[in-house]
């Protein structure tokens, strides 16, 4: 998942874990930062590098683990997994390691993209849904493999950034889903971002999301204008009525701009969103694609 | 005055902190506009703002690292606005000429390839310089007021920690250790510490650990500069001349963000003077009875959206702890006419 901050990025993740949950998938729903609300909307306890179980096994054979994978304890995953642990002198270790990756910036992130690759090419998860990083974020997080592969350094990293390129580039292993709400900025956003992945990064992209598309209300304009009311409520109404035409012209750049299929998410009307919230959405969800 | 243009008008800088998509940037730019009619010589720093925003104060067309003059405000009084954006790269190149002892090093410093790495990633530098680039601008005579549009939640707080963060790197003894066979100090790496730098750079490659020993070696008799520098920027920081205030919208994850950050700066002994809440709904009169469906269901949903926000703000401790200062969302379509409506409720 991508997106500019603010237009639901996580909770369009929880979304599509709980749709493809229903239709009987094994799906892993993964953090990379610490700050995400993502546990909060299943009501389970904060996520924590090992799997949590955010949904139990469905009828159909679907359920969601929860992880959070943050940039360093990938690397120390990795690390541990190369033989690292055996050290018991953990603040040398550390140490170490920080040293090498403030110098090789990147390092940390190229560890995290490894575990989730690792995490689908086992097998582990029908399905790995990543909450990623905000905007401008998700393509220098998604640029970091070819940066290091550029930057020659041979051994291990180099295999790694390879893998990684390798994965990013394999339409039927990875996507990019690009979520984005119906106003001026986010679109713009929207559409430089996604010609930044696909010509930058060449991740394929799976289709938009439009998230917090208002219902169109018949009538309103007609009736906005024949009718007086307080002033407090015909401001009201006159928003509305911007919003409705400013999300048809948003729309309409969405569709000239981005030769992608769309699926529009209906605007909660709640400033705090529960599980109830995600379901409703995921039957959107699935709804767009059919 | 809000307590934001009070916060604004008792110090000479104001960082603003909070999660993505909360409008900081606006906030940082309308905070400028309002701080320029009351007569101060504003520069906005902004680190990643949004396209729209750029054009509209004018930073389309430039060097990032340029300071240009906003242009087409008539509300700027006896003051003056300018903004930039932060441009990582340019600002540690520029640090480095300044503290390398020859042209030749900073020229092999420009050369290797960690370096060449660090100046074209975004993550992980663009915190340290936004502090540097901060302690430029407020010694640049041309202003006598900074305004901080920080990077999104956590990395925010990094912007306050990275001259530690550097000088705790600078005398970690690992550090030392490979720069040791020039300085004699090889017994400083113990045999545990020389075990695990093997072992990692078998993990890592053997090239990649070479390079940061050059890197590092590189680096040597330029740490006394960047310390001096580091420690500046952090005095700078906790002095009273630099105001903080934290901004969220009335929706659950922001303000979690936003006590966090708040947790954070109080734990390095800093006091956010106020909590902004930008794009508050404000509930509306009900709709006559007679209205027509489609007039009482717009004022249905704005209600029931503004009285859930209104019960996520009040059930919030953040916002019973700090001065608020609400802003209402804005109705104005063009970019920097919301910008001036913004700073008018300042």
């Amino acid at each position: 998942m991508a997106g500019k901050g603010g237009v639901g990025k996580t909770t369009v993740g929880a979304t599509v874990a709980v749709a493809a949950a229903r239709a009987g998938a094994k799906v892993q729903l993964i953090e990379l930062e610490g700050q995400s609300q993502l546990a909060a909307l299943f009501g389970a306890p904060e996520m924590r590098f090992e799997p949590t179980t955010l949904i139990e096994r469905n009828d159909a054979g679907g359920s969601v683990l929860g992880r959070r994978i943050t940039p360093d304890e990938a690397l120390m995953d990795y690390l541990g997994a190369h033989g690292l642990d055996r050290f018991t002198d953990r603040l040398s270790v550390t140490g170490i390691i920080d040293v090498v990756t403030t110098a090789a910036v990147g390092l940390r992130d190229l560890m995290a993209l490894g575990k989730i690759r690792q995490i689908a090419d086992r097998g582990e998860a029908d399905l790995v849904v990543v909450d990623g990083p905000a905007a401008g974020h998700a393509i220098s997080f998604l640029r970091t493999p070819a940066g290091l592969a550029r930057a020659s350094l041979g051994g291990p990293v180099h295999s790694q950034a390879e893998a990684a390129m390798e994965f990013l580039a394999d339409e039927s292993r990875c996507r990019v889903q690009l979520v984005c709400v119906p106003e001026v900025t986010p679109v713009t956003e929207c559409i430089d971002t996604a010609y930044a992945l696909e010509d930058e990064i060449g991740v394929a992209l799976a289709p938009l999301v439009v998230n917090q598309t208002v219902a169109q209300l018949k009538g309103l304009v007609t009736a906005g204008r024949a009718t007086s009311l307080p002033p407090s409520a015909e401001a009201v109404v006159e928003r509305r009525i911007a919003s409705t035409r400013i999300q048809k012209a948003q729309l309409q750049r969405l569709n000239e701009g981005l030769p992608l299929p769309q699926i529009h998410l209906p605007h909660i009307l709640s400033a705090r969103l529960d599980r109830h919230h995600i379901n409703t959405l995921a039957d959107a969800y699935a709804g767009g694609f059919k | 005055m809000s307590a934001l243009s009070r916060s604004a008008a008792s110090g000479d800088a104001v960082v603003l902190l909070g999660a993505g998509g909360v409008g900081k940037t606006s906030t940082s730019a309308a905070l400028g506009i309002a701080a320029a009619a009351s007569g101060r010589n504003v520069v906005v720093l902004t680190v990643d703002p949004a396209k729209r925003l750029v054009e509209t104060l004018g930073l389309g067309s430039t060097y990032p690292s340029e300071v240009v003059a906003v242009e087409g405000l008539d509300v700027t009084g006896a003051g003056s606005l300018h903004a930039t954006m932060l441009d990582p790269g340019h600002t540690l190149t520029s640090l480095v000429d300044e503290f390398a002892p020859s042209p030749a090093r900073a020229a092999a410093i420009h050369r290797n390839r960690l370096f060449q790495s660090l100046v074209t990633s975004l993550s992980g530098l663009s915190e340290y310089m936004a502090a540097e680039r901060f302690r430029q601008l407020l010694a640049d005579p041309r202003f006598d007021m900074v305004i901080v549009d920080t990077p999104p939640a956590q990395n925010g707080v990094d912007v306050l920690d990275a001259p530690a963060r550097l000088t705790d790197l600078l005398d970690h003894r690992l550090y030392r250790a490979l720069l040791a066979p020039r300085r004699g100090l090889l017994r400083t790496l113990n045999a545990a510490t020389q075990l695990a730098a093997r072992a990692i750079g078998k993990v890592v490659g053997a090239s990649l650990l070479s390079d940061v020993v050059e890197f590092f070696a590189l680096f040597e008799g330029m740490d006394r500069g960047f310390r001096d520098r580091a420690a500046e920027v952090d005095e700078l920081l906790a002095s009273n001349r630099t105001r903080f205030a934290l901004v969220t919208i009335g929706r659950p994850e922001p303000i979690r963000t936003a006590t966090w950050l708040s947790d954070q700066l109080r734990d390095r002994g800093i006091v956010p003077d106020c909590l902004v809440v930008n794009r508050r709904l404000t509930p509306s009169a009900n709709a006559p009875r007679s209205a027509h469906p489609a007039i009482v269901a717009a004022i249905d949903d704005h209600n029931q959206l503004a009285e859930s926000e209104t019960e996520v703000l009040n059930s919030s401790g953040l916002v019973q702890g700090y001065k608020v200062v609400e802003i209402n969302e804005s109705d104005e379509e063009d970019p920097l006419a919301a910008l001036i409506q913004m700073s008018t409720q300042l």
